[in-house]
Order: structure tokens, then C-alpha cells, then sequence
């Protein structure tokens, strides 16, 4: 939750805007601590004015080429770089199609005026708790690719998101893109989050599923944001699909599951119980409609 | 003299405001785009503690940022301001009250380097004890926030109880409430309450001074009553009222919270700590949530007690309200929601007390519809708990309650005037336009549940009795006419329809006539304030003085120039002519600055038309039993609404509203309709996510719309029916009453009532989130959220066989 700004100015700060990759990463390399980098802005600069983060640098990235590109390649998947905004991403055919919970998630994500310039990878870097993008992405079991002064690694979203505003991401480095592996055509995704009188979810869910109707081969994803400081992946709640169930019986077991292994946090937007209740009832519904598609 | 009636060519038509293009094209100028040369800036140094004792402030390290001018304390401003009791400082000078109190000001050339400086103020502190339940604050061992309280100016009206937190008490006693309750065979006791919230206008209070060298102050600030603030202000200053001059920039949103007086001493003393030099203050939206003033939180016990057949007999009730560091408006508040407790009920026994009471945190103030919106979330949910038990429906224990105009009194003893409005159209209005007794469609999923609830309303504006208005009107050589009235403009449309009135009164184009937009106190005509829907009331009364007053002096060099009686003479379609003989017959425009005969020479001059008005009717309330007549005029109202509740998650989606206010006579009927869509989205903002939420510190957790949330577009209902009754009152301006507050006032209890119909839950707190609604569901109803647990369940089931079978 962001606590407002006392002020109106922005703290002084050098402007740096690199058009390749390698220039950007000698900027971090020469300025460490004191430099962010810059993509939409919307979190970053908000952040600066509440003087909750400091900068000395901003490394904008929008001028590097290589990190606006969408790319669907049939076989391998979906890769979003790390500058194209949220409603380009909407825009490309396939996420609708095959990353629907992402699709759903990205279309209540802030409003679209915020989405002409807002980051899928900014997004998730900001690492707070209520937001949208990590609940589909580690669903569809997605990675983040990161270049740095060692050279390129690839991290599991998951394992990216390490705590409340954290990520496993050095000061020198830079996300370059997401890649999201490719869905089978027995794939389905959901996202659902509610928002009733918040500006954000009290709790985001995204089930991605696959293989529904063999139960060897079947593999169904739950994971929540907003209920705890990072994302919580129902893994036992999962494993109930593992069994050879008919699916009213697994939904049920799954949604009991979820109210006896996860205790969601309680804050100023819900609390825990509210949480808790809401879950069953989203995940209920979410798991009916996967499988209703199925 | 005499005008031809006809058809109106203006009044109840739809017009659009006069300042829309300026404002939509983005080129309307507020105070925040007010520059002037040599302008400084300011920024606030505020308190981290909710109530501690000032050891020391440092400002050596502030003082040295490069750009930093000067740095104010409170010991620069050693008086105190207040509208009706004067318990408010400028800055601290002793005592920090809430977190957020406003201590010190860094004067600087740059904003950047205000900010900078005030983040180099240093503050030491001995911290006090704290309160922040109004509850707690009002108990013999509780800390107290103006132990000087006995010493602060106090309007007559008003009674601080010094030695004690209690910045207002209010008592309104008629018959004999212990007495009667012995007669009633239901009654109803319960508690309700409504939390803190922000105004949450467009435009945060942004401000400059100017304190000349020659001793006169100028003031531009986004305030709602210039007139009100450059008075306060130069009786708080000690210097004569029209040394003072208020500029009335547009002003981006006000809803009670720019009413009174905001930052404008501040400002001026500032500039004049500056050498003079005009010195500009802009809130950030954080500073406006907590150092500036918002709505109070209320408390309320009550015991009503009915008849067997349903006549309301008796009503007990304590109103507390929380105010927090300061009473300002508040005090008023409490004082209003006392006197207007019986709502749009004839109840022959009434004991009230209302209290405004301080605590430490953010300080409260007026807010549209103050002291109606709480008395009302109250009654109206009474009325429906009353009706089921008694076995009545919602309507016909309205029906036996209602004030009947020309036979009832109020609460306060003042007969309801025979043409005050027509409660029970308003109530019919209502039954028929939302269907009530009507088939409600069942929803398709079993965990939704429609519902229809609905509240009336009534509201008169609380000011003082003699507050009076003004309006000057001068014609130009084309004989297009400027209006001069004091009434603020901050959306309300008001100046809109006082052109409207003068345009039609001539017969001229809408486009002749205008209230100039950048106005200032000393060069606009006089109104008290532009709060409690007052302003087309009064200032409207006072335009049509003038107009009458003008018309009299065309008249004067008319009959001269036609040589007829000046009864005569008409004044109609933008033309002078004599009855009965229409070949006789001149523009207004040729008598505008004066008449020219063929020959050259004149007679007549500018025509500058000049009028007022003041309530003869009005009078103080009796302090012990607050009998007396408070308001200039009562509309009654109501909202009805069709709601969908979720039963599974507590969420409350309003699918359809209707808007009833009988408005006496509709001027602007665009601006009417605008009130009323405006006043339903805002009604449910409040009463269903808005509060501000502080925690056991005092710290508020969401000073912005990040946290604090507000209605969006995507919460409207489909549709919204708006109906305008029109009994006209003989002294409104053309028979019109006040709309723009009434219309938010029953949006919260409709909904409740809604809810309370369809499932017997019980909403006595706002808001009604949907975590609220599931707990009450939990508590009062749990067989209710079982059976949609079950019947989604059984929903889904449903479905999926059919998904197996494929």
C-alpha cells in the first residue's frame, strides 16, 4: 500500500537513456546502488516522490531495441520484453487465446490510460504483494531472462519474486523479457480477482490447467496473490487432481485443501477470514469453469 | 410595469453551465494556476506524534537549503481562528493535536527547495497522552486536547463545555420522550455509526497571499465563500473586513470543505514574513487528507419508540460526533444533525443530544448535507425495522409519519409552511417509479439475491438566521449584462441558473448575460457563504431584487421617453414598450447606458440594478430545548434503489436508482439532473467503500485514492431516474427551493433498507463493504450464506453433468 506523498517534486536525479543493451548495463555496472531503471515509470516515479526509493540515476530502457519485442514462436512459447506496455500485450492474438488468465489478469490490471504505459516486467519487478502479474505467471510456469555483467541466466518466476518488494534481481542487472512456455491445445486458464470497492484485488487467483480429462497426464496450477507478501502456490490443493476423481469430487477436495493449508494475511483492505472465505468461493468457481471448458 | 407570461424560454429547460467549454478544454484557471510575480513557495513541516507538547523546533539546518527564504512557526501566529468556536491554530504554537498538525511553513523560491527545507526542520517533542474513540474522549480520565477551551470565541450558538473534550453540545427536547415509550408497544434501540472520509474534490486547497505594503491582504485560494473567509480573517488579524480582498478564482470541487476558512491567514502571514511577497501554499493529496480538515465520524445510540398501529411516538437519541484536533464546522454539525433528527417525521416527543467531541486525530468539518446524512442513515433504516415489526409495509408507516405542510412542526417547533413541499408525492414518486409491491426478477445464480429499498430525505440549509445575500447587475452599452454575485462557483452550477433567471426576466439571450469567472470580494456583490444549498435561494432572491430594481430604473427613463404611466411600460424580449401600443417599442440596448433621442441629446445613464436578500423568518435556537426556526426552506426528497446482493461474498452492485426531490420550481433542469447523478454516486461511495482508516497510533494507513477508495464509472447503476416535484415556495427565487446536498442524503439508507427487506440483515455501520455485509450475513443471517454455499454448489453441479455427459 502506498502511504501518499507529502510532495509534489520529484528528488534530483541524472537522466541516462542508452540505446543498447550493453551501454545500459556499463551505467549500472559504473552506479550500483544509486541507479534504477526506468521503463513505464508509473511505479518507479511514484515511489521516488514518497522518497521510498532513491536514486541517484535513472537508467531509462525504452530506447534498447531488442527489449520492445512480443514474439509467439508455435512450439516455444510466448516472450514479452521488458518495455513493451501492457496494452500491446493485449493486442497480440494469442494471448487471448492461449494465455487467457493472463489476458484476464493484464485487462483489470490499473486502468487503460495507465496501461498505454505500464510494463508487464515493471509490473512484476515491483514485487507488491496485490499485484496482478506473478498469479498467471507462475500458473502458466513462466520464466524471467536477465542479462547482467556475468552474462544472461533465467530464473522461474516463482522463485523470482522472493518477498515483499524483493526479486532476485542485482542492481546490475536488467530483465530483458518474460517467456511464457508454450500451452497445449487441452490447455485452459482462468484469472479471477476481486476488487469490489479496492483498488486492488483482496485476493487474485489464476489456475492454469491441462490434460483435464486423463488423469496420468493431467497437471492443474493454483496460485494466489494479494493474500500473503508474495504469491502462494496451492501445491497440495493441486496434487488432488493427481488422482483419478470425478472432477466435482476433486474440485471440492482442492477447495478444502485450500481453507485447511493456507492462512492468508489480514490488512487494511480484508482480513485473513474475509480472505479465506473469498478464496474457497473464487477457486470454486474458477475450477468449475476449467473444468466446464475442458 | 409588467412582464407577458409565456411560455419560459430558459427556466426548467436543460442548459448546459456556463463555464463547461473553459473547464473541459482544460483552460479554466484554478488557484493552482495562479502565478504572480515574485511568487514564493510553501510547504508544511507536520507532526509525526498524535499529542505532544513542542520542546523546540530547529530551523537553523531549513534555513540554510539554498532558495529557503524564511521558515514560520507557530509562535508567528499567536491567535487562534475558527468559524463558530476559535480552538484552531495556524501552525502549532504549543501543542501538536493529531499527527499531521501543521507546525511549520518553509518559505522558499522553488517548491523543490520548500520541500527540501521542510524536510530539514527538526521538531523535539514531549509526548502527551492520546485519545482517538470520541467515546473514550469523552470519559473523566481521558486526556484533554483544549484544556484553554473556556477561553476560545465562541458564537452564540454554540456551547463548548470547557474542562472536558466536548467542543459542542446540543439538546433538542419536545413533550415527554420517558413518558411516551410507555405507550409504544415496538421499539427499537440499536447503535449506528459512520466512519471519517474525505471530500476528495478534484482540486486539493491550494492558496496565495499577498500581504501588501500598503497593509490590504490579497488572497487567491480554492475556498467555496470568499465573503465568509475574508470576514474571519479580518476579525482574526484585527484590520477592517475590506482590507482584505478574497480573489473568487474557479475552484475545483468544495463540498463543504473549502466553506469557512482554510489556509488563507497562513498565506498571507507568510507573505508578509516574506518581504511581502506573494507566497503560494498547494496540498499534495496526502497533506489534504491529513493536515487539512475532512467529515467527522458519528456515533449514534438511539431508542424509537411506535404505536400499534405504527404512529411514531417517541425518539431518544445521542449523536457523537468525533472531530478530532479541532471543531471548525463541526461544532455546526452536531448542532444540525440535533435539530434535524425527526427527518420528514412528525414524532410529538424528541429528546436529543448531540455532541461534537475532540480527539487526536485529523480535524473534521462540513461536508454536503452535514449533520442529515448521519441523522438520516439512522431514521430512514428505523422506519423499515419499524414497519416489519409492526407488520406495516415500508410505505404505509411513512404514509402515517409524514409531516403534512400547513399542519405539522418540526422537531424544533416551527410549523411546516403550507408550500414547503409535497413529502407524499415524493413518496408515491418513489413507489411507482421503483416498483415497489412489484415481482422482483429472480436472479439466475441461487447466491444473488435482488432487492429494492428505498429513504426519504428532507434538508434546509444551517446557517445563521440573519445570513443574508446580495446582487448587482450592470448593463453594458449592447445591453448584455454582467450579474455580481458573491456565490462561489466549484461546480454546483449556480451562477448558471442566476443567469438563466436575469436572461429570461429580459428576454435576452443566455449569452448576454454573465457572472464573470475571475472574480474578487471587493468587486462582487455580498452573499454570507455558498454552503447548505443556500445559494440559488438567496443569491437567486437577491438577483431577482436586482432585477426588479433595475427594471425600475429603465422604467423610470422609459416613461419619459414614450411619455406614458410607468405602469405602462412592459420589459419583455430584450424590449422596451408601452402597452397596448407595440409600434412604441425600443431595444434595451438603446436604454442600457442611456436613451439618445434622434436629435443627440440624452436622458437615463448606465442601468445598474442592485438587490438583497435576508430571512425575516429565521431565529437562534433556545439553548435548553432547541426550539426555533432554523432553516429558510426544507426539500424533501427520497432515493429508491434496485440492488443485487451477493450473498457469497457480501458484494452489493446498485442496478438501478430513482432520484426524487420536490425543488419547488426547476431552474436548470440540466444542473437539477447533474445534482441528483452526482449526489447518487457520491452517496454510494460513502456509505458503501469510502473511510478513512486509522490505526491505534493514530496514523491514518490510507491518505490517498490508492487506499482511500472512491466510485468509478464502472460502480454506476445501468440506469438512474431523475424526477424533479415542483410545489413552488411563494418566497423562492421563482419559486424554487435548494437540490444540491439532498441528493445524497438517503442513498445509504435506501440501500441498507434494500438489504433489510430482501434478507432481514441488519447494516448499522458504514460503509457497507462487502466484508461488512458478509459478516452481518454471518451474524445475523448464517442459514442465508449456507444455503448459497449450497446452491452454488448445486449450480455448479448442475452444469458440469452436462459437461460429463458430452
Amino acid at each position: 500500500m502506498s502511504f501518499g506523498s507529502p510532495y509534489f517534486t520529484l528528488p534530483r536525479f541524472r537522466y541516462e537513456k542508452p540505446d543498447t543493451l550493453e551501454k545500459a548495463l556499463s551505467i549500472l555496472q559504473e552506479n550500483k546502488d544509486d541507479a534504477r531503471i526506468l521503463a513505464g515509470g508509473v511505479g518507479l516515479l511514484n515511489l521516488m516522490k514518497e522518497r521510498l526509493v532513491e536514486a541517484k540515476v535513472l537508467v531509462d530502457i525504452k530506447g534498447i531495441k531488442e527489449l520492445h519485442k512480443l514474439e509467439y514462436k508455435k512450439g516455444q512459447g510466448l516472450t514479452i520484453g521488458s518495455t513493451v506496455t501492457l496494452n500491446e500485450i493485449l493486442e497480440h492474438p494469442i494471448l487471448k487465446q492461449r494465455y487467457t488468465a493472463l489476458y484476464q489478469a493484464i485487462s483489470t490490471l490499473s486502468d487503460n490510460n495507465l496501461r498505454n504505459r505500464s510494463t508487464l516486467v515493471g509490473d512484476l519487478c515491483e514485487a507488491l504483494p496485490w499485484i496482478d502479474s506473478p498469479a498467471p505467471l507462475i500458473a502458466f510456469d513462466a520464466s524471467v531472462n536477465i542479462t547482467g555483467p556475468e552474462g544472461y541466466r533465467s530464473v522461474k518466476v516463482e522463485s523470482f519474486i522472493k518477498g515483499m518488494a524483493e526479486v532476485d534481481l542485482a542492481p546490475v542487472e536488467i530483465v530483458t523479457s518474460i517467456t511464457l512456455p508454450e500451452q497445449t491445445d487441452t490447455s485452459r486458464s482462468i484469472y479471477l480477482k476481486f476488487a469490489r470497492g479496492t483498488e486492488f484485488g483482496l485476493v487474485n487467483l489464476a489456475v492454469v490447467a491441462s490434460n483435464l480429462k486423463k488423469y496420468v497426464d493431467r497437471s492443474v496450477r493454483i496460485v494466489y496473490s494479494a493474500i500473503d507478501t508474495k504469491p502462494v502456490r496451492a501445491l497440495e490443493a493441486e496434487s488432488v487432481f493427481k488422482e483419478d476423481l470425478p472432477p466435482r469430487d476433486m474440485i471440492s477436495r482442492a477447495v478444502e485443501k485450500i481453507r485447511d493449508t493456507i492462512e492468508p494475511m489480514s490488512d487494511n483492505l480484508a482480513s485473513g477470514q474475509y480472505r479465506k472465505h473469498l478464496m474457497q468461493v473464487m477457486t470454486y468457481e474458477a475450477l468449475t469453469r476449467i473444468f466446464e471448458g475442458a | 410595469m409588467e412582464t407577458e407570461a409565456q411560455s419560459p424560454k430558459y427556466i426548467g429547460r436543460y442548459v448546459p453551465q456556463q463555464d463547461s467549454t473553459l473547464k473541459v478544454t482544460g483552460t479554466a484557471t484554478y488557484t493552482f494556476d495562479v502565478e504572480l510575480p515574485g511568487m514564493l513557495y510553501a510547504k508544511l513541516v507536520t507532526s509525526d506524534r498524535p499529542h505532544a507538547k513542542i520542546v523546540s523546533i530547529d530551523t537553523k539546518e531549513s534555513e540554510q537549503v539554498p532558495g529557503v527564504v524564511a521558515v514560520a512557526t507557530g509562535k508567528d501566529f499567536n491567535f487562534r481562528i475558527g468559524i463558530y468556536v476559535g480552538d484552531r491554530d495556524i501552525l502549532a504554537f504549543d501543542t501538536v493535536r493529531w499527527i499531521g498538525h501543521p507546525i511549520a511553513a518553509v518559505i522558499a523560491e522553488t517548491l523543490e527547495a520548500a520541500e527540501e527545507g521542510a524536510s530539514k526542520v527538526h521538531v523535539e517533542y514531549e509526548d502527551l497522552p492520546a485519545v482517538f474513540d470520541p467515546r473514550e474522549a469523552l470519559k473523566p480520565e481521558a486526556p484533554l486536547l483544549h484544556p484553554k477551551l473556556g477561553e476560545y470565541r465562541v458564537s452564540p450558538a454554540f456551547k463548548p463545555i470547557p474542562g472536558t473534550n466536548i467542543a459542542n453540545r446540543f439538546k433538542l427536547q419536545r413533550g415527554n420522550v420517558d413518558r411516551a415509550f410507555d405507550e409504544c408497544s415496538v421499539i427499537i434501540e440499536d447503535n449506528f455509526s459512520m466512519p471519517y472520509v474525505a471530500h476528495a474534490f478534484m482540486e486539493t486547497q491550494n492558496c496565495i497571499g499577498l500581504y501588501r505594503r500598503d497593509g490590504v491582504i490579497e488572497v487567491w485560494s480554492s475556498l467555496q465563500s470568499p465573503f465568509s473567509a475574508r470576514y474571519l480573517m479580518a476579525q482574526s488579524l484585527d484590520i477592517p473586513v475590506n482590507n482584505v480582498i478574497i480573489h473568487n478564482t474557479f475552484c475545483g470541487g468544495g463540498f463543504g470543505g473549502k466553506a469557512g476558512l482554510g489556509w488563507e491567514p497562513l498565506v498571507a502571514m507568510l507573505s508578509k514574513k516574506a518581504g511581502h511577497k506573494p507566497v503560494k501554499l498547494i496540498l499534495s493529496r496526502k497533506e489534504q487528507f491529513t493536515s487539512a480538515a475532512v467529515r467527522e465520524a458519528f456515533y449514534a445510540h438511539v431508542k424509537a419508540g411506535f404505536s400499534k398501529d405504527g404512529k411514531f411516538l417517541a425518539y431518544k437519541a445521542t449523536f457523537i460526533m468525533d472531530c478530532g484536533g479541532y471543531g471548525d464546522y463541526t461544532v455546526n454539525v452536531s448542532r444540525t444533525a440535533g435539530y434535524a433528527a425527526d427527518g420528514s417525521y412528525d414524532i410529538e416527543n424528541l429528546d436529543v443530544e448531540s455532541l461534537a467531541v475532540y480527539t487526536n486525530k485529523v480535524p473534521t468539518t462540513a461536508m454536503r448535507g452535514f449533520g442529515y446524512p448521519e441523522g438520516h442513515w439512522v431514521l430512514e433504516q428505523i422506519m423499515d425495522r419499524a414497519a416489519s415489526k409492526l407488520g406495516l409495509d415500508p410505505v404505509k408507516i411513512r404514509l402515517i409519519n409524514l409531516v403534512r405542510p400547513g399542519e405539522s412542526s418540526t422537531g424544533t417547533g416551527e410549523r411546516v409552511r403550507e408550500d414547503a413541499g409535497n413529502p407524499r408525492k415524493v413518496l408515491e414518486t418513489i413507489v411507482k417509479e421503483l416498483g415497489i409491491g412489484k415481482e422482483i426478477d429472480k436472479p439466475n445464480e441461487p447466491w444473488m439475491v435482488r432487492a429494492r429499498g428505498f429513504a426519504l430525505n428532507v434538508k434546509g440549509p444551517s446557517q445563521p438566521p440573519n445570513a443574508s445575500g446580495s446582487a448587482i447587475m450592470k448593463f453594458n452599452e449592447d445591453g448584455s449584462i454582467d450579474l455580481l454575485v458573491g456565490t462561489g462557483s466549484f461546480g454546483q452550477g449556480t451562477t448558471t441558473a442566476l443567469c438563466m433567471i436575469v436572461a429570461e426576466e429580459f428576454g435576452i439571450p443566455l449569452e448576454k448575460v454573465r457572472v464573470p469567472f475571475d472574480r474578487a470580494t471587493d468587486s462582487e456583490a455580498y452573499t454570507w457563504q455558498t454552503v447548505g444549498s443556500r445559494g440559488l435561494f438567496v443569491d437567486g432572491n437577491a438577483t431577482l431584487s436586482a432585477i426588479k430594481d433595475a427594471k425600475r430604473r429603465i422604467v423610470d427613463v422609459a416613461k419619459q421617453v414614450f411619455r406614458v404611466p410607468e405602469e405602462d411600460v412592459i420589459i419583455s424580449e430584450g424590449k422596451v414598450s408601452v402597452k397596448g401600443r407595440p409600434w412604441l417599442s425600443i431595444k434595451l440596448s438603446d436604454i442600457a447606458a442611456a436613451y439618445t433621442y434622434p436629435e443627440g441629446n440624452a436622458i437615463g445613464g448606465p442601468i445598474i440594478g442592485a438587490g438583497y436578500w435576508t430571512s425575516v423568518l429565521n431565529t437562534y435556537l433556545n439553548p435548553e430545548t432547541g426550539q426555533g426556526i432554523p432553516s429558510i426552506f426544507h426539500t424533501f426528497g427520497g432515493t429508491g434503489v434496485e440492488i443485487l446482493l451477493n450473498l457469497l461474498t457480501g458484494e452489493i452492485i446498485v442496478e438501478r436508482a430513482i432520484q426524487v426531490e420536490d425543488v419547488g420550481r426547476v431552474i436548470n433542469r440540466l444542473g437539477v439532473e447533474q445534482q441528483m447523478d452526482g449526489g447518487l454516486v457520491m452517496g454510494m461511495s460513502v456509505s458503501l467503500w469510502e473511510k478513512m482508516q486509522f490505526d491505534q497510533q493514530g496514523w491514518l494507513l490510507n491518505p490517498n485514492f490508492t487506499g482511500y477508495y472512491l466510485a468509478r464509472f464502472k460502480d454506476l447503476p445501468k440506469e438512474i431516474k431523475k424526477v424533479a416535484l415542483e410545489t413552488p415556495q411563494a418566497d423562492g427565487p421563482l419559486g424554487a427551493r435548494g437540490v444540491g446536498e439532498m441528493v445524497m442524503i438517503s442513498v445509504g439508507p435506501a440501500i441498507a433498507n434494500a438489504i433489510f427487506n430482501a434478507t432481514g440483515v441488519m447494516l448499522n455501520h458504514e460503509p457497507m463493504t462487502p466484508e461488512a455485509v458478509w459478516n452481518a450475513l454471518r451474524e445475523q443471517k448464517s442459514e442465508l450464506l449456507n444455503e448459497a454455499i449450497r446452491g452454488m454448489k448445486e449450480h455448479f453441479r448442475q452444469t458440469e453433468e452436462v459437461m460429463t455427459k458430452q
